[in-house]
């Protein structure tokens, strides 16, 4: 045993570029594994950190909506309850506006708090201070951030514009640039004290909001429930709720667990090949060991041992390269489109995590090395002593059924899956399709190898037809041609993934007709008249608007149901119809009808004539269908009914959004909207940025999975390397002979280099097929996410991948067809 | 026809060098049968692939037909090899992915001839070397004798002048061996091809014309 071990080691050592294409696979798969669980987490935090600049700690807010008496309200009667509570922190917010210099204006959002509630609830880090205690009359804090880009410093006297009155406000403090003070947003914030801006509104000793945290063991929506007894007019609720972090996580990182499956799939492909190889070169001395008494067992569990050493050390490196990716990939994240401030990128992970990661790593390869090793024990010693074992893959005519059927099978069986498992089994069945096509990959090659015989004879002469032969049954170009045609796939899957959901993102905003998009709390036909005068507006529209429509009949909540005047509605908002756009306007005149997206339609079998029942204010509501739309906006969960029905089923008063077309620069509108309305809480963007800013938060994402799938496409092709020695290792005598009767060296390398380019241009055109197959996939697995997207094939990116797979097979090649062509003739030939 | 002058081989085996041919000096003339016999690691299939070109001398000349090979680039060796020689090794040395005939036909693939055109030339060879009824068979479906029948119609398909054989029969059974060795004989008689073996056995080596004897790298006659 020890003698063995010996052995193997030495192996270990002296095969150095395999050892490390082998432990680099292994620690690229972990990593990655890594990086995609701990990118769930990070994503999660960051959120949290996100929200918590509005909420802090709390957990439950009770604020005012249009059923309340008053926009404030006492917090004593939630101050009754205080021993459920840890905290009761009542505030006041108010927008003012701040002229910084001659001509420019910024919207300050001022935050009513105690000094003490605020500690409490968000707590906030003083950096300087001046006669900040007792935090009361005209004190103001403000973050770094802001009061370095705004001029701010400690001690400043400001005046701040509120509801046409300046009210001078001195600078007490300036903190860090975290918490309620962390960047982004479009206005920025500054602590007041509460009685200062109670008073301002004439609402002393109200407060316009309450935050709320439960002690511990007091539950959440038990506290909701008592709170809501006695503030019945008002609106309480949680302030965030886990579900809605975990789906915004889920959105970011579903596209990596869609990717981690192939990653670990052309990793095993690699482990495997190379213990083939592995198993094959030891078995001269397996067989020796055995034939002298060493058991099976033995010589098994030597082979394990080093696949586990593998992937112990594997995954070691897997873990640390894994946080290199983390960080890289928070810190992309982290780079918000929405500010132009960058958050600090905090990474979260979990030990389980990590360990998990390196467990994984130690499987991959134990599991991987497993079937080579079982292969070689079942080789009888006298076949091992003689060299008897063939390295010609055998024709198992069952072999290419199983494949197609698998593929079928794969393709078809999303189609047919919904619910829960839905996720798990299309993903399963994308890899069932790489399986299936790996098995099919040799019948697929003699086929292609069938044709290009003939062709080649013309092309490249006799040497062509010799490389076409030699590509036939033989098992390291088939591995070749496998690993670049799950490469190139996964690749054209993540770049055509991309490249559709930039085109619909670019397409939803290509439909607006206008150039301005904004909202008001109080949006109806007067603001319009207020907007129309500002200089540079021509046109405006307003549409209503209700969130999270239930539908009764099929347990769905449309996000978004517009109500819109039809009439003049498609000018701004030039969607495809299903059916003429007058008829629908008419249509509409003469009741409840509705329009829904071509995607609710998929999604929920939705026909023409029929009628949704929508739950309202006013009862159950039966809306007709009388066509669709086509969008993505909002992810496609949209519908269009007629204004005045919306407005009364759902007692809608104002505007949901309010649509401008301009006739000057829609830049310098909008900050004359600003500034008119600066007093008002209002949110307002041209729609060339918002196109822009919504590119830059998918590129981001996309950034990340493009490297993703890069790093998947390296592996690949270093295990393509690794496969192109070996093949040539194997090759060596059948060279030399060729050159003993009379190849020259230049035939060589002519040979080997149309062989290459074959199996490249080969795995590139099965590459191209699989990757078609596996966004026929991803569609289900997007379906089963509750997102769909439209996908757009290009055909020059599949041509690309078809030269790419070539250049690849051409590059990788060079080096052993160099060698190929100095080889030692007599050295090779001879056979002792 | 073959013509060596002052041969020498040296292998470097570390730091030492070992003389493997001392002084070899030898003609072989057109249509002989030269058997190359001595014990083992004399050094006779150094000797009888320097003669082929496979390996370059560490100093001497030789030249084939006249010409010198230490001037040959490799491609002019390489057309040599299939046009002027025919090699046959112990070990058959086929390609196991090609079929008899496409191993047979491999020195006319190499020279850039069609296939098509040799149909006739290899029926002839196949005929001979009584392989006419294994044109499909891979060398794994064929016997130890078969697939050395095989490599020797290779060695001749191209109307080579010169065949050099290392240990043609030295893995085969005596009688398949015999039956090889008459079918050199016939080779050099009917089409008074030049035939250099390499051999063991005293037996084969009665078919030939003339023996060469080598002994610690020299010939000793
Ligand atoms: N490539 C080589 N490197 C070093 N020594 C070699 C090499 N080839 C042959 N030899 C040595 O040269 C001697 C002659 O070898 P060889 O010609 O094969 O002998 P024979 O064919 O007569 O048995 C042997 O001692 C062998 O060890
Ligand atoms: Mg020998």
């Amino acid at each position: 045993m020890g003698i063995l071990l010996k052995f193997t080691l030495k192996n270990i050592r002296e095969k150095k570029f395999r050892t490390f294409l082998i432990l680099f696979s292994i620690a690229l798969s972990s990593a990655l594994f890594f990086a995609s669980l701990a990118i769930s987490s990070t994503v999660e935090k960051m959120q949290i950190e996100r929200l918590k600049k509005y909420f802090g700690t709390a957990e439950i807010m009770i604020y005012a909506n249009h059923r309340s008496p008053s926009d404030f309200f006492y917090a004593y009667q939630a101050e009754q309850l205080k021993d459920k509570f840890e905290y009761v922190v009542g505030t006041m917010d108010m927008s003012s506006s701040y002229n910084y210099s001659k001509h420019q204006k910024v919207n300050i959002d001022l935050q009513g708090y105690e000094l003490d509630d605020l500690q409490k609830m968000n707590p906030i880090i003083i950096e300087e201070k001046a006669e900040l205690e007792p935090f009361v009359g005209n004190k103001l804090i403000v973050g770094r951030a802001d009061a370095n880009k705004y001029g701010l410093a400690l001690g400043d006297k400001i005046d701040l514009e509120v509801n046409n009155e300046k009210y001078r406000f001195i600078v007490s403090a300036i903190a860090v640039s975290q918490g309620l003070f962390r960047p982004g947003g479009q206005n920025i914030r500054a602590v007041v004290p509460r009685k200062k801006l109670a008073k301002l509104y004439d609402a002393r000793g109200r407060v316009s909001q309450i935050y709320l945290k439960t002690k511990e063991g007091i539950g959440v929506d038990e506290a909701i429930k008592s709170l809501s007894e006695k503030y019945h007019r008002y609106t309480v609720r949680k302030t965030v709720t886990r579900a809605q972090i975990k789906e915004y996580s889920k959105s970011t990182t579903a596209p990596f667990m869609m990717m981690l499956p192939l990653v670990i799939f052309i990793s095993i492909f690699i482990i495997y090949t190379s213990f083939k190889v592995i198993t094959m070169e030891r078995l001269p001395m397996i067989g020796t060991f055995r034939s002298i008494g060493a058991t099976k067992k033995m010589t098994n569990l030597l082979l394990l041992l080093e696949s586990f050493m593998y992937g112990i050390i594997g995954g070691i490196l897997g873990c640390g390269i894994g946080f290199i990716i983390l960080y890289g990939m928070t810190n992309v994240l982290a780079k918000n489109p929405w500010s132009s401030t960058k958050l600090n990128a905090e990474m979260a992970f979990t030990s389980t995590q990590l360990l998990s990661s390196f467990l994984m790593a130690v499987i991959i390869s134990v599991i991987s090395s497993l079937i080579p090793i079982i292969k070689v024990s079942k080789i009888p010693v006298k076949d091992i002593v003689l060299n008897n074992i063939d390295n010609k893959s055998k024709k198992r005519s069952w072999k290419p059924i199983l494949g197609v059927g698998l593929i079928i099978i794969s393709l078809i069986i999303p189609r047919f899956v919904a619910g829960k498992q839905a996720m798990l089994i299309d993903v399963s069945c994308m890899l069932l399709v790489g399986v299936g096509i790996i098995i099919s990959i040799p019948r697929i090659t003699n086929l292609f190898v069938m044709v290009f015989e003939r062709i080649y004879t013309y092309i490249f002469g006799n040497e062509g037809i010799l490389a076409a032969k030699n590509l036939r049954d033989n098992k390291n170009i088939m591995n070749n041609i496998s690993l670049l045609t799950i490469g190139i796939a996964s690749l054209l899957m993540i770049n055509t993934l991309s490249q559709s959901v930039a085109i619909e993102i670019s397409s939803v905003y290509g439909d607006a007709q206008f150039d301005i998009f904004m909202w008001h709390p109080r949006g109806d036909r007067q603001l319009e008249q207020r907007l129309r005068v500002v200089d540079g507006v021509e046109e405006t529209y307003g549409s209503y608007k209700k969130w999270n429509v239930q539908l009764l009949e099929r347990d769905y909540k449309i996000k978004t149901i517009y109500g819109v005047d039809f009439k003049e509605y498609f000018d701004y908002w030039n969607f495809d119809v299903s059916s003429d756009k007058e008829e629908i306007i008419k249509a509409m005149e003469e009741g409840r009808k509705i329009l829904v997206t071509n995607i609710l339609k998929e999604k929920l079998g939705i026909k023409v004539g029929e009628f949704l029942t929508l739950k309202t204010k006013r009862g159950r509501k039966r809306y007709q269908v009388i066509g669709f739309i086509d969008t993505v906006m909002r992810d496609g969960d949209i519908a269009l009914v007629p204004q005045n029905y919306l407005k009364v089923d759902m007692g809608l008063q104002y505007y949901g959004d309010i649509y401008l077309k301009t006739s000057k620069d829609p830049e310098k509108v909008k900050q004359a909207i600003k500034d008119k309305f600066a007093r008002d809480y209002i949110w307002i963007d041209t729609v060339k940025s918002i196109k822009t800013r919504n590119m830059e938060s998918n590129n981001q994402l996309f950034i990340i999975l493009k490297g993703f799938s890069l790093i998947a496409m390296i592996i690949g092709v270093f295990g393509v390397f690794n496969n192109f020695i070996v093949s040539f290792i194997s090759r060596k005598r059948s060279l030399a002979v060729l050159r003993s009767i009379g190849m020259s060296k230049g035939q060589v390398i002519k040979m080997i280099l149309i062989e290459t380019m074959t199996s490249g241009l080969i795995g590139g055109l099965v590459g191209i097929f699989g990757g078609w197959m596996f966004i026929e996939i991803v569609k289900f697995v997007l379906k089963a996410n509750n997102t769909s997207l439209k996908m757009h094939y290009s055909p020059t990116m599949f041509i690309t991948a078809v030269m790419l797979g070539v250049v690849i097979s051409v590059v990788a090649s060079i080096s052993p067809a160099l060698r190929s062509s100095k080889l030692n003739i007599i050295e090779a030939i001879k056979y002792e | 026809m073959i013509e060596t002058t002052n041969l020498y081989k040296n292998f470097k085996l570390g730091e030492l060098e070992v003389e493997v041919l001392k002084d070899i000096n030898l003609i072989i003339e057109e249509g002989e049968f030269v058997s190359i016999m001595g014990p083992s690691g004399s050094g006779k299939s150094t000797l009888l692939y320097l003669l082929g070109g496979l390996d370059k001398p560490s100093s001497g000349s030789i030249k084939v037909n006249g010409k010198e090979l230490a001037v040959m680039k490799d491609k002019e060796e390489s057309i040599m090899r299939r046009r002027e020689l025919g090699f046959v090794f112990q070990f058959y040395n086929l390609i196991p992915n090609l079929n008899v005939e496409e191993n047979v036909l491999l020195p006319i693939l190499l020279d850039g001839k069609a296939m098509k055109e040799h149909q006739g030339d290899l029926d002839e060879i196949l005929e001979i070397v009584g392989l006419s009824d294994r044109r499909k068979h891979t060398p794994r479906e064929l016997s130890g004798g078969q697939q050395q029948r095989v490599a020797i119609a290779r060695a001749l398909i191209n109307k080579p002048e010169v065949i050099l054989a290392d240990e043609p029969i030295g893995n085969l059974d005596s009688k398949t061996g015999m039956e090889i060795m008459e079918l050199f004989k016939r080779i050099n008689q009917e089409q008074n091809k030049t035939v250099v073996q390499v051999t063991h056995s005293e037996r084969s080596a009665e078919y030939g014309t003339r023996i060469i004897r080598l002994k610690d790298g020299k010939v000793c006659e």
